[in-house]
């Protein structure tokens, strides 16, 4: 129910306008005389206004209209775009955003719009060709409510039923019943006449009639109009069967009421009253009003339908492909016959995994606006002048990705801007553009999705974060760690170098709860700095958290997946008696540690007489695990494991096989990690 | 959920582990399976007996037996696997719970409930809700949530394994008793 609830689709709708129009209003900054971009802001204040008192959010309605008035002017040129008045559009943006949240009459919220719009109503007072009269805010309320979006949706029953003589005065019944039905959203069903014996039937005389379900906002005398030349009082019934605006399939399930009940005219505008009201008040906005404000449309996701069909006509192939099988089964066909259709049945798999996972898919951009006004409004209060550059924002993420890395990304963008780069005159005394660059790309790298977050910024100095880290206990002092894991530490929890607590960031929170949220998407994150110059911090993320294409490998009884991004190459290696559980092998003249899983997973199980070492490439550094065998490559559908197990954080999820035997699938860095600190306890 | 007040009839599930009888709020089962190849997750306690395939998903195994201190026993035709419904925060988690054998289920008054004895059932007495008679045998009424906690996993584990989460284990012990 809820994902048809019309008042949530409205929410959703007009959060993706404000979006639209934070964006607009952001390049407008940039560029004050797009005049198209300037239209852009317009429509979008024009449909959250019309759509807001549609669905009765007045105080959205109301607000919103002197926004669209100021706007209108602008486009006519009648008013100059100034930084005021686009600050306080941004504000006004955030205003209608939390509008949305709180109850439909802005409960709570209505005094800050009026502050608002007392703003706004002196910055159009400001230039005299305005000529705004103080009363303009009253008029508003009025023509908010009232004014042109009275136009409100309702739905008729209209029986047409041509007079005997229609055909003879020229009159077109199937082309009225057309212009009828365009007048809005409409479902036609038409009547045959009573049967009649053959000798009797006049071909030029009409026998049947029409029954039309309108909903329309033109209003009654609009569908009336329509009749205007062929109404002689008998010919056309109409009623109004309920006000607001029913679903299509609704109108559908409307006039079958009316087909199944054709003779029966008088009740028959009861009857559809009665089921439209019915199917009305199961929509009532209360269901949504119930539902956390927060957490309103977080579940539902927008799909490019394109992407919709395609997955409509796989599976309509394979119901082919089921009633082959099945009949296959059934004639006890040969073998060849079956592998065919398991062959087609295998592809078919393949491309509905693709789509199926492609619907899940959002491009980065979409966070993107959100991030763009941050860094304003930051870079702004901090007094810095920055120029945010966001790049490749077509790469598309999984969608819940792409949600649980708005907050990481918000982070690391505050870091930037905060401790990152200079204030303007700090940035002239250290020879570079007054105007520092954030800079924030995404793109497809090999298996993986790639974030880079840079900045121009003064950098981070190593030294001082050495002695930092070693002052709070997270480095031994005798430790000489390499520049790239002393940069690594500001991923401790409890590590911040700025001295000064600000109330962006600094709090020392920052930088581990950015790690923490990426490797709860199994992705990793890295730093890398250089004084002076600048910081760049980069996320890896796995294309998908559904699918992941691996090796699957034998140890024991037991059958564990090796992710193939991981993944160098094979070789084996011959059984010793007292194996150690981390050795060396040599792979290409070189020497590689290798970690017997065998022995660090404690299975005692018979081991044959050679083992495999699949190779895995963990950071740059190549690394053997020993198996007793490799299967073959193999498509894991990721299970998460239950959390009674996240202690054990090298088990990335499990996966079922074929044969319903389920395999765990290796989280290949943790699990080098984890072999390293349990030989370090070992001694 | 001890705390709470029981009042009338409930229903109980009754399983056997060695020669103790127990019982389980029938609103937990969600179903029973027969005993079936079991996928054992490294480094986890002797307990968890790994994971199953329960039409598609990977179910978590609790072998009661371990858990509860008995001597591990051979699997029998009666063996079972009890799939427990778990709440967890807002969501629910499935569970499985093997069983020598699973006899049936009962209506027991909650007045027949007595509060757990100290000692004397050979199973912590944290796990039990009540005691209760029945047959002239004594029920265990096990309180489902308490014994498949994941906090009392997480301490259990990786105590000895691993020297990094250490200070997180701790804490996890410390939080237990005052819980």
């Amino acid at each position: 129910m809820k994902e048809h609830d019309p008042v949530q689709t409205f929410r959703e709708e007009v959060r993706e306008l404000l979006a639209d129009l934070e964006e607009a209003l952001l390049e407008l900054e940039n560029d004050p005389g797009n005049l198209e971009t300037v239209a852009r802001a317009f429509r979008d204040l024009h449909t959250i206004k019309g759509s807001g008192a549609m669905f009765g959010f007045v105080e959205i309605a109301r607000f919103t209209h002197d926004l669209e008035t100021a706007f209108d002017r602008v486009r006519s040129g009648e008013l100059p775009l100034s930084p005021d008045l686009l600050g306080l559009a941004l504000l006004a943006k955030d205003h209608i955003q939390a509008l949305l949240r709180v109850s439909q009459d802005g409960q709570g919220l209505t005094e800050t719009s009026d502050a608002l719009l007392e703003r706004l109503s002196g910055l159009l007072r400001a230039p005299p060709s305005g000529g705004t009269r103080p009363g303009r805010r009253a008029d508003a309320v009025e023509s908010g409510e009232n004014g042109e979006t009275v136009r409100r949706d309702a739905t008729y029953w209209v029986r047409y039923r041509p007079a005997p003589d229609a055909f003879l005065t020229g009159c077109d019944p199937l082309s009225l019943v057309e212009e009828l039905a365009g007048l809005g959203e409409s479902a036609v069903v038409y009547h045959q006449g009573e049967e009649m014996p053959l000798e009797e039937y006049d071909p030029e005389r009409p026998h049947g009639c029409w029954d039309v379900i309108l909903t329309t906002a033109e209003g009654e005398e609009a569908v009336r109009g329509v009749f205007l030349f062929v109404d002689d009082g008998e010919a056309v019934r109409l009623e109004k069967v309920g006000d607001g605006r029913p679903r299509k399939g609704d109108l559908e399930l409307l006039a079958a009421i009316a087909r199944d009940n054709a003779q029966d005219e008088a009740a028959l505008p009861g009857l559809l009253r009665g089921f439209l009201l019915e199917k009305l008040a199961m929509r009532r906005p209360d269901k949504a009003r119930e539902a956390s404000p927060a957490g309103g449309g977080e579940a539902s996701i927008r799909v490019d339908s394109g992407r919709l069909d395609r997955l409509v006509n796989m599976v309509g192939e394979m119901v082919i492909i089921q009633s082959r099988l099945s009949q296959a089964v059934n004639q006890a066909l040969d073998r060849a016959a079956l592998a065919q259709i398991a062959e087609d049945l295998e592809r078919l798999t393949d491309e509905m995994r693709d789509n199926a996972l492609g619907l899940r898919m959002l491009p980065i951009g979409t966070v993107y606006g959100n991030l763009r006004r941050l860094v304003r409004d930051v870079s702004t209060g901090l007094g810095k002048n920055v120029e945010f550059v966001a790049e490749g924002g077509d790469t598309e993420l999984d969608k819940t990705v792409i949600d649980r890395l708005k907050d990481p990304l918000v982070h690391i963008l505050r870091n930037s801007l905060d401790h990152g780069v200079e204030a303007p005159d700090g940035r002239r005394d250290a020879g570079k553009p007054e105007r520092g660059t954030v800079r924030l790309w995404a793109g497809h790298v090999g298996g993986e999705v790639v974030i880079r977050v840079s900045d121009d910024g003064r950098g981070i100095d190593p030294a001082k974060v050495k002695r930092k880290a070693q002052s709070v206990g997270l480095l031994a002092p005798d430790a000489e760690p390499d520049r790239k894991e002393i940069l690594n530490l500001i991923f401790e929890p409890g590590f911040s170098t700025a001295d000064k607590v600000s109330d962006l960031s600094g709090r020392g929170v920052g930088m581990d709860v950015v790690k923490r949220s990426i490797d709860a998407l199994r992705g990793t994150v890295d730093i890398d700095s250089e004084p002076g110059k600048g910081t760049a911090l980069t996320i890896r993320l796995p294309l998908t958290l559904a699918i992941i294409d691996g090796f699957c490998v034998v140890i024991g009884s037991g059958s564990y997946i090796v992710p193939l991004t991981a993944l160098r190459g094979f070789q084996e290696r011959p059984w010793e008696e007292r194996q150690k559980t981390v050795d060396i092998v040599e792979r290409m003249g070189r020497m590689l540690p290798c970690v017997s899983l065998r022995g660090l997973f404690g299975i005692t199980e018979d081991r044959p007489a050679y083992e495999r070492v699949v190779v895995a490439e963990v950071d740059g550094v190549e690394i053997g695990l020993a198996v007793d065998k490799v299967i073959g490559r193999q498509q894991a559908v990721i299970k998460s494991l239950d959390e009674m197990y996240k202690s054990v954080n090298f088990i990335s999820g499990t996966t079922i096989n074929g044969d319903g035997s389920i395999s765990l699938i290796l989280d290949i860095p943790r699990l080098v990690e984890f072999a390293a600190s349990s030989a370090a306890a070992a001694g | 959920m001890s705390e709470q007040q029981r009042v009338g009839t409930q229903r109980f599930l009754t399983l056997s582990l060695d020669k103790e009888h127990f019982a389980l709020d029938i609103y937990s089962v969600r179903e029973i399976l027969d005993m079936t190849e079991i996928t054992r997750i490294p480094q986890t306690p002797e307990y968890m007996r790994g994971v199953v395939n329960v039409r598609g998903s990977a179910v978590p195994v609790v072998d009661l037996r371990l858990k509860f201190g008995m001597t591990a026993a051979e699997r029998t035709l009666n063996t079972r696997i009890v799939i427990l419904e778990i709440a967890r925060g807002e969501k629910s988690a499935a569970i499985g719970a093997i069983a020598d054998s699973v006899r049936e289920v009962l209506e027991i008054d909650a007045e027949k409930i007595d509060p757990p004895p100290r000692m004397g059932t050979g199973v912590k007495a944290d796990f039990i809700r009540g005691i209760a008679r029945h047959d002239d045998r004594f029920l265990l009424v096990l309180d489902v949530e308490k014994v498949f906690t994941s906090d009392e996993i997480l301490t259990l584990d990786g105590l000895d394994m691993r020297r990094d989460e250490q200070p997180q284990a701790e804490q996890d012990g410390g939080q237990v008793p005052a819980a």
